[in-house]
């Protein structure tokens, strides 16, 4: 991914959607990580609010959005913009085996974690040996 | 398809849309240089093992110098902020959790271990009456100036 050891965030482009408000749109840094029971997608999305974040799940794709404001420049002047700001967008798709109407979101210091349940057929089974 | 996006209907608007990105690329072209002079192996080398550098924003305001920094996932107690005349150093620790052998890992993208960045400040600043914030990811530290640099407005007489 990036090599360089910088917190760096990248654009994205979403060709098939047309968006009302301008500005850059950025790919948030995901970890996905499987336990036994569930996906866990874990989305930095720093300066969002918790009520300015979107997740969907559609035709087993799963969106997340968050709406960022743009800098305030009033009375500033600004030294040095070294980061960019703008809303973050990501569409990740979901195999079948999760169940979408238990998905969770939480949202704390600018970090967004979704946890995707799997489906108990899913889920790693033992199974008994019984002796004949 | 046909339609015409809303916001390009009028030419005057449409620059107006446009500018922003200008704006942008300016700042693009800004990072790229500072990026490229400022790491030791320029772009092929720097790697994970170095400590991660924080990106900022720096504004300056009529009393005040204010820092920004993109920090996702740190506590606000693991974060160390110190004050010089001139000099702001803000150092921190963003949680390893992926450590964990257990889990099982699809993508690890998020930058994880600890940061620093030294940051010089274009004028002197009240090093007591610093403050810092941390909401939603976003450190925002405010400086007040020293009384005596702020910039004092000067009337030009008629001779």
């Amino acid at each position: 991914m990036n090599t360089c050891a910088e917190m760096q965030k990248s654009e994205t482009h979403q060709p098939t959607v047309e968006r009302v408000r301008s500005g850059q749109v950025y790919r948030p840094l995901v970890d996905i990580v499987e336990r036994k029971d569930e996906l866990l997608v874990i989305a930095d999305v720093p300066g969002a609010t918790p009520d300015s974040i979107e997740v969907n799940f559609e035709r087993g794709e799963l969106t997340l959005c968050a709406v960022v404001p743009p800098r305030e420049r009033e009375g500033q002047r600004a030294l040095l913009t070294e980061y960019g700001v703008g809303d973050f967008c990501r569409t990740f798709s979901v195999s079948e085996e999760i169940d979408a109407a238990k998905i969770t979101a939480s949202y704390v210091h600018g970090v967004l974690t979704l946890h995707l349940p799997k489906k108990d057929s899913a889920k790693p089974r033992k199974i008994a040996v019984k002796s004949a | 398809m046909n339609l015409i996006p809303w916001r390009n209907k009028d030419p005057d608007r449409a620059m107006q849309a446009l500018m922003p990105s200008f704006e942008n690329f300016r700042t693009e072209m800004d990072r790229l240089f500072s990026r490229f002079f400022s790491e030791p192996l320029g772009f092929a080398g720097a790697g994970r093992w170095l400590e991660l550098t924080p990106r900022v924003d720096l504004a300056d305001t009529e009393s005040a110098v204010e820092v920004k920094v993109e920090v996702p996932g740190v506590e606000p107690k693991d974060i160390d902020i110190e004050v010089s005349d001139n000099m702001l150093f803000i150092r921190g620790q963003k949680v390893r959790d992926r450590e964990e052998k257990k889990r099982n890992y699809y993508y690890a993208e998020r930058e994880q271990g600890s940061f620093s960045r030294s940051i010089p400040l274009p004028t002197s600043v009240n090093a007591d009456k610093v403050d810092a914030t941390f909401k939603d990811g976003v450190l925002t530290v405010t400086l007040p100036k020293k009384p005596g640099s702020v910039g004092r407005k000067v009337p030009v007489r008629n001779a």
